[in-house]
């Protein structure tokens, strides 16, 4: 399928999905005013078999809304996130309908579970000889009552795993001050508190490691530095470096190569989008200087 | 109403008891905090003392890869620092400085024998010399911050008063090696 035709059918699916979502409740609504009519002045007979054929449209319309939805998204991807994503790194393995598992973000040290998990857009590539993963995750705690139920959001946003084969550390994490839903200690060891030379610093992130000298010799004043400039970047971090592994998750409330179904498609625009998405985890290799450096 | 039938001198002499405890618990509280930081400050050394014993025998290593490439080169590969136990601090710091030296003109030595530089051993044996280095800066760090907070125990009241019944005394810092400050030198 060439662009036009396949900017054509998004097109397509995206009015259709819109419809979907709107004429079930319009037709219910209509149908609810005219058994209130014919009810106030009569029970009429026909009442229950019209609310059960308002009540089956209102199925039939969201299980082809989520359909539309579907299809939409997988056309959607496979147009401006696959390609993009093949030009701009390595060894590129990318499944959208899946994420991390709730065993693996619990491993990664990051976010305390909540009892609701979702996990989509699987990335798994290099840039630049650096082998990393990534997924958008949402975790959230639902509490009900009885009588009133209560959702707490506790991460939001994009967790990413890179490779640090220059640096091998037990266990040290960094949060900044607005990242609230920290996860516990690492399988159950304690860990202290650290403070750095950078009163900036220790005023922004909270520090911990399993062992102090782990944290000093991951957090080097260039390394500071960099988790000072993506938080300044991105707001809400918590980084956890962890074996030869740097855990990082980005608590910005969106998720990332997706497409408003809501708004008609503009090509350019998707593209630039894509790429930005993308240009987030390169920033993050090139800002916490994960690359080896071949020169020497 | 506890105390309301009680008489002045025993009122006075529960107030005392209880101001002594007071103040007992925070002496023995602020004692064994300085006793605690006096404890990190020698883990602290001990992790820079294996710290430039790993950078040491890496930096050995390294002579004798250079040597066999440059034989006739002894008198600069000649003076390698040596490590003993007990060094004090200033030891330290002569022998950390030395150490980088040494790792210079091995540096403008290599830059001569091009066979030397693109040999795998060498190679290897710089990364490793770079994570020493690392490691030691690490340990120079977690050395002071843990150094620094227990000298200002030392100093700040009322904390110095047991610092000072204990006969603390305020420990030195592990400077940061002379190259590396004059790294940060600026020609204005």
């Amino acid at each position: 399928m060439g662009i036009y035709e396949t900017m054509k059918k998004l097109e397509e699916l995206r009015k259709k999905q819109r419809v979907c979502a709107g004429v079930p409740l319009v037709f219910f609504i209509g149908l609810f005013f005219a058994i209130f009519a014919q009810a106030s002045s009569g029970i009429s007979r026909l009442a229950p078999v019209i609310m059960l054929a308002a009540c089956a449209a209102l199925i039939y319309g969201f299980t082809k809304m989520g359909a539309y939805s579907k299809e939409y998204k997988a056309l959607y991807k496979s147009t401006f996130v696959t390609g993009i994503l093949g030009e701009i790194f390595d060894n590129v393995f990318y499944d959208w309908e899946h994420g991390f598992t709730t065993q693996a973000v619990n491993e990664f040290g990051l976010v305390k579970l909540g009892n609701r998990f979702f996990s989509e857009d699987y990335i798994s590539a290099s840039y630049k000889g650096i082998h990393f993963v990534q997924a958008d995750v949402k975790i959230q705690y639902h509490s009900s009552s009885g009588k009133s139920s209560h959702t707490t959001t506790y991460f939001s946003g994009r967790m990413f795993v890179f490779d640090n084969p220059l640096k091998k550390v037990f266990s040290v994490q960094a949060f900044s001050d607005n990242f609230r839903y920290r996860a516990g200690n690492p399988a159950g060891f304690k860990m202290n508190k650290i403070e750095l030379e950078s009163v900036d610093f220790n005023r922004t992130f909270d520090v911990k490691a399993v062992q102090d000298i782990d944290a000093f010799y991951m957090l080097t004043p260039h390394m500071i530095e960099s988790l000072m400039m993506i938080r300044n970047r991105y707001g809400n971090v918590g980084v956890h470096f962890s074996g030869d592994k740097i855990f990082v998750g980005i608590n910005c409330g969106m998720n990332a190569f997706d497409g408003d179904i809501k708004r008609p498609i503009d090509y350019n625009a998707e593209r630039e989008q894509t790429r930005k998405d993308s240009l987030v985890i390169i920033n993050l290799i090139e800002t916490l200087k994960l690359m080896v450096d071949e020169s020497n | 109403m506890l105390l309301s039938g009680l008489d002045p001198i025993t009122l006075v002499i529960i107030v005392v008891v209880v101001v002594a405890l007071i103040v007992l618990v925070w002496g023995i509280g602020t004692s064994n905090g300085i006793k605690t930081l006096d404890l990190k400050c020698k883990e602290a050394l001990s992790d820079i003392d294996v710290a430039l014993v790993k950078r040491h025998d890496t930096l050995t290593k390294l002579v004798d890869v250079v040597k066999s490439y440059a034989a006739h080169e002894k008198e600069t590969l000649s003076s390698i620092v040596s490590l003993r136990n007990g060094m004090s601090m200033v030891e330290r710091n002569a022998a950390a400085n030395q150490m980088t030296d040494m790792l210079n003109r091995i540096n403008v030595l290599a830059e001569q024998y091009p066979e030397l530089k693109s040999s795998e051993n060498y190679k290897q044996l710089q990364n490793a010399i770079v994570d020493t280095e690392e490691h030691l800066q690490a340990a120079r760090r977690l050395y002071n911050s843990n150094v620094s907070a227990y000298n200002r125990k030392l100093v700040v009241f009322p904390s110095s008063i047991i610092a000072g019944m204990a006969g603390a005394v305020q420990k030195p810092f592990f400077e940061a090696e002379e190259s590396k400050r004059a790294d940060v030198k600026m020609n204005l």
